[in-house]
């Protein structure tokens, strides 16, 4: 039986996330991730670099030739197969424990409305 | 300025992230900057400087050693500043920028002169003698 792939970290997580609207430059990244956690989650160039070449080790993003009229110096990534699917698995790991937190009534009827 | 200081920074930072994301970070920074606004964008970069930067030059003595320095220096002198302003009337009234220059000052000579002893002690070849 396939195991499952543990969590992602958080920023590992935003930066597929970012990922999957279209290749992305590094600080498009930045941005895109503090939008999608409602800038509670700050994530510097020192943590979005890191994360990014573990991902590239990983093979979940890779590089890609940026626009023609884009800067030189930016290097723009994409989503690999293995990263779409690794995103796809998480985003229904989470789904499933809003499930069970709502089965549960962990959530008031305030939060959740 | 700002983007001098942080190139700079970028020194204790891993060999090999440095060597290939090194330009970009810096780039990123800068863009950060204009967005963010510089404190906001230095407190994040501090902050990644201790969870980031150091962890990851855990085996590299030239960083580890005047980071300690430094660490144990500003808690003393904090220490030192607090027990001042309870004791002196005078220390009171001491301003924020003071208060930070005390602390922040002598625990960058610190570092220092840790980098340059351990940088000194690498290059040295060490004789361990043995009393037998």
């Amino acid at each position: 039986m396939e195991q499952p792939d543990p969590p992602l970290a958080p920023a590992a997580f935003l930066i597929l996330f970012a990922l999957a609207s279209g290749d992305k430059h590094g600080y498009a990244i930045m941005q895109e991730a503090r939008k999608l956690s409602d800038h509670s989650f700050q994530m510097g160039p020192a943590t979005l670099y890191t994360t990014i070449q573990r991902l590239l080790d990983a093979d979940r993003i890779r590089e890609v030739p940026g626009p023609d009229h884009g800067d030189s110096r930016r290097k723009y990534y994409r989503l690999t197969g293995a990263g779409k699917s690794t995103l796809n698995a998480e985003l229904a790991r989470m789904e499933s424990m809003v499930k069970k937190s709502k089965a549960m009534r962990l959530r008031t009827a305030e939060s959740s409305s | 300025m700002n983007s001098w200081f942080y190139d700079k920074l970028l020194l204790l930072y891993p060999e090999d992230l440095r060597r290939a994301f090194g330009a970009e970070m810096s780039l990123a920074f800068a863009d950060d900057i204009e967005i963010m606004g510089a404190l906001r964008v230095w407190w994040c970069a501090l902050r990644e400087l201790l969870m980031v930067a150091l962890p990851g030059q855990s085996s590299n003595r030239s960083v580890v050693v005047p980071a300690i320095s430094f660490a144990l220096c500003a808690f003393t002198q904090s220490v030192e500043l607090w027990i001042g302003m309870h004791q002196s009337p005078g220390l009171e009234g001491l301003p924020l920028v003071g208060a930070i220059i005390y602390v922040l000052l002598p625990s960058f000579m610190n570092a220092c002169v840790a980098f340059v002893v351990t940088r000194v002690y690498a290059n040295l070849s060490i004789t361990v003698l043995t009393l037998n």
